[in-house]
């Protein structure tokens, strides 16, 4: 066993590359147990690097079988050869390019009719396949009958049952990687019989008995697709590429009749007239209103499908499970939407908003903080440091007084953020433990689409709800820097953190007269940022260059949430935020501090007053703004705060709520931006941002102005 | 750990070697990152696994005493 906890490092990785003994490539779809047979098979051994020329990260191991050390790369899940997004190309590119003596592929016991495609694509390639049926435990608690004998022959290559998480079927693999090492690319001839070689070309394995229609491979176990046109046009692409191409011609044939961009790289310079050939097929597929590439995996899936529908038995769905019905209600528009909506206003408004908004922080902010804690330190700070000028003077305001550390920082923290903060995260952990978001990101795609994303930016942008710094790293699950530019964008304008969401929807709550019994200015204040979030990402994609990549992903079940689970989870998030905003919020309180006994303090208030003044908001909103700039809940706790002073009325509210809301990110939202995405596009996003708020700002001013106010 | 998005197992310390090209640093955050869909979790604070820890051994220790005993018997 090798140690596990070595820490890799790129020279490590170049060392492990380096390493002689043969190459077995572990390929497959996502969630299907790769990552569990790769420690089975390596001890949890790992280096994760690059893959070379991309950012996705790949692992790497080795495993010893008898006096043969093998090495094992594990590739980033897949569902077939014609990439989607960078991390399928990679897995692709260490198929084509790189060397690999064994290919293993891992499919899902459970779903073999969508896995098996893309075996029949491996099994072209023209390199040792072995395919393992991995959860095959899984696969028998929901009484499924495999056979794996049939699909042994079906495929031509070596089967192998495994539940990797139980290390069964783990050894038997090993055996079958020695034996297809050693022996060369084996097939299986006959049910029970032992794994024999191929031989000539001319012996095509599937003619003889056994071999189901409508399929047949080459002598070198490629696969020829038995549609007619299909079928013609591979075999005269084959016999073009043949001679130029031994092995991978196969492969080759099939992506170029695809169309595939990288196809031509495989073949050698002077290939000219096979290219010409290749997209003239093509374009007789074209005049028939025909796409080749969706008709060669079209056969695949219905050569799959087959396969399944006679050999797996127990495939029948059973009763609809309360699970399945609600999966139907959340992934449907008609419903989707309406649930959406009452999962926003119960969970948000209801319990976030005016429960923790309102009343917890009523009695926390009001009850605990001003009635007993600050009177108690200022009294404190009165009898031990009595005057009015002076140090003395000074040293009270830091700690008490308006603005010091308990007043303003310690409060707002405890007082004000974190009880909104802890019922988000509670609110936020039930959704995620249900399943819910990835059903979020199945219904809001297409609209996502509009705006230059796809359903994959519910990530980050769900995560943004909770805080936009974190989220805005998060915009690396993104597959290109166009998508990760538009969301970036997106969280710096139109996304609030739960914190000042919270607090803003505190504010609103009771503002204005009601509407279906949500408060009008609320109503006002979602629509607008709803509104702004949208013709902001459609202005966005369409002045970032780039297409929109589609969006896939295997939906896990509906569950129904375990309590320790949401717990755990809202209390590790509790506990981080808390750690992270106390010190925060005291910093900014001692700028405060600082800037108030220098005079900086007043001055900036003075510069942005005249702004604020345009907004039609009086001069002490200034201070919020200022607020706003440390972080965007200090800026909406500022924002309470003057509220409850009563000295803005429900239209100058609103105003603020939506140009706050708005507003510049946070200090820490900056520097990941930064970090992400460079100085320019930091530069840019932030003008922007500004800009559109105060435009947002005077275009919600001047709308009241016509309409009078808010009723 | 089960990811809160795509419902797969993460292995802790896989993810954990996932997080070295972090601009964040090598420190340990709060989070962790699944290599399947790039959802961030939650890590479960220390004194959650510590119990977890805890309840796993007193559970293998009762078993090996029944375990014993029906030996003995």
């Amino acid at each position: 066993m090798q140690p596990a906890a070595e820490q890799p490092t790129n020279s490590q990785s170049e060392r492990e590359a380096a390493l002689d003994g043969p190459e077995v490539l572990l390929v497959g779809p996502p969630n299907v147990g790769k990552s569990a047979l790769f420690n089975a098979l390596t001890g949890s051994y790992v280096v994760v690097s690059n893959y070379p020329g991309t950012t996705i990260e790949v692992t790497r191991g080795r495993f010893e079988l008898g006096d043969e050390t093998y090495r094992l790369t594990d590739t980033p899940g897949t569902y077939g050869l014609l990439p989607v997004g960078e991390d399928e190309r990679v897995t692709r590119l260490a198929l084509m390019q790189g060397s690999p003596d064994l290919v293993v592929h891992v499919v899902d016991a459970k779903s073999l009719e969508r896995m098996l495609p893309f075996s029949l694509q491996l099994s072209q390639l023209g390199l040792p396949l072995i395919v393992v049926v991995n959860m095959i435990d899984e696969a028998e608690d929901l009484a499924l009958e495999l056979d794996i004998d049939a699909l042994r022959l079906w495929l031509g290559v070596p089967v192998v049952a495994t539940a990797a998480t139980k290390g069964r079927g783990v050894e038997e693999l090993k055996r079958v990687i020695k034996d297809v090492h050693e022996r060369g690319r084996l097939v299986e001839r006959e049910p029970g019989h032992a794994l024999s070689r191929v031989g000539s070309k001319d012996e095509g394995i599937c003619e003889r008995s056994g071999c189901p229609e409508p399929m047949r491979y080459f002598g070198d176990g490629s696969l020829a697709l038995n549609d007619p046109k299909l079928g013609q046009a591979f075999e005269e692409l084959m016999q073009l590429v043949r001679p130029l191409l031994s092995e991978r011609a196969p492969l080759a044939a099939t992506l170029l009749l695809q169309g595939d961009e990288d196809a031509p790289k495989m073949l050698p310079g002077g290939s000219e007239s096979v290219l010409e050939r290749a997209s003239g097929l093509r374009e007789s597929f074209a005049e028939e209103g025909e796409d080749p590439d969706v008709a060669v995996m079209r056969r695949y899936h219905d050569l799959a499908r087959a396969w399944v529908s006679s050999h797996v038995k127990g495939t029948k769905e059973t009763a609809d499970s309360l699970s399945d019905k609600v999966h139907r209600l959340v992934v449907n528009p008609w419903t989707g939407i309406p649930v959406l909506l009452g999962v926003l206003y119960l969970g948000l408004y209801g319990f976030v908003g005016v429960f923790g908004a309102g009343t917890v922080v009523d009695f926390l902010e009001e009850d605990v903080f001003q009635r007993f804690v600050n009177p108690w330190v200022d009294g404190r700070l009165d009898a031990l440091l009595p005057g009015d000028v002076g140090w003395r003077f000074w040293t009270r305001e830091l700690i008490g007084g308006d603005y010091g550390l308990v007043p303003l920082g310690l409060t707002y923290a405890i007082g004000i953020v974190l009880p909104i903060v802890a019922l988000f995260f509670l609110f936020f952990s039930v959704l995620e433990d249900s399943g819910y978001f990835p059903r979020l990101a199945l219904l809001v795609d297409r609209v996502f689409k509009r705006i230059g994303l796809n359903g994959r930016a519910v990530i980050p942008i769900v995560l943004g709800f909770a805080c936009d710094t974190m989220a805005t790293l998060v915009t690396r699950v993104q597959e290109s820097r166009r998508e990760r530019i538009i969301t970036t964008f997106l969280l710096a304008l139109a996304v609030p953190c739960s914190a000042q969401y919270g607090v803003i929807v505190a504010v609103l709550v009771g503002r204005g007269a009601g509407m279906g019994g949500i408060s009008l200015a609320f109503l006002a204040w979602a629509l607008i940022v709803a509104v702004v979030f949208l013709v902001a990402g459609a202005v966005a994609s369409r002045l970032v260059p780039g297409e929109s990549p589609s969006f896939y992903m295997e939906l896990p079940p509906m569950r129904m949430p375990r309590f320790s689970h949401v717990m755990i989870k809202t209390f590790a998030r509790m506990k981080w935020y808390f750690f992270e905003i106390l010190p925060i919020f005291l910093f900014a309180s001692l700028l405060i501090w600082v800037g108030r006994l220098t005079g900086i303090f007043d001055l900036l208030v003075g510069a942005i007053a005249p702004i604020v003044g345009l907004l039609g908001l009086p001069d002490a909103t200034s201070e919020v703004f200022l607020y706003g700039f440390f972080r965007r809940d200090f800026g909406a706790a500022g924002l309470f705060d003057l509220t409850g002073s009563g000295i803005l009325d429900a239209g100058q509210v609103l105003i603020a709520a939506v140009t706050l809301t708005l507003f510049m990110p946070c200090v820490a939202q900056v520097l990941i931006m930064y970090r992400e995405r460079g100085l320019r596009v930091t530069a840019i996003v932030i003008v922007m941002v500004i800009s559109t708020a105060f435009s947002v700002g005077l275009m919600v001013r001047g709308v009241l102005s016509l309409i009078g106010g808010l009723p | 750990m089960i990811c809160g998005f795509c419902g797969k197992e993460i292995d802790e310390a896989r993810a954990g070697a996932a997080c070295q090209k972090c601009p964040l640093g090598k420190s340990q955050c709060h989070l962790l990152k699944c290599p399947r869909c790039g959802y961030e979790n939650p890590r479960t604070p220390s004194f959650f696994r510590r119990i977890a820890a805890w309840k796993n051994k007193s559970e293998r220790g009762l078993q090996e005493e029944s375990h014993e005993e029906y030996s003995s018997q």
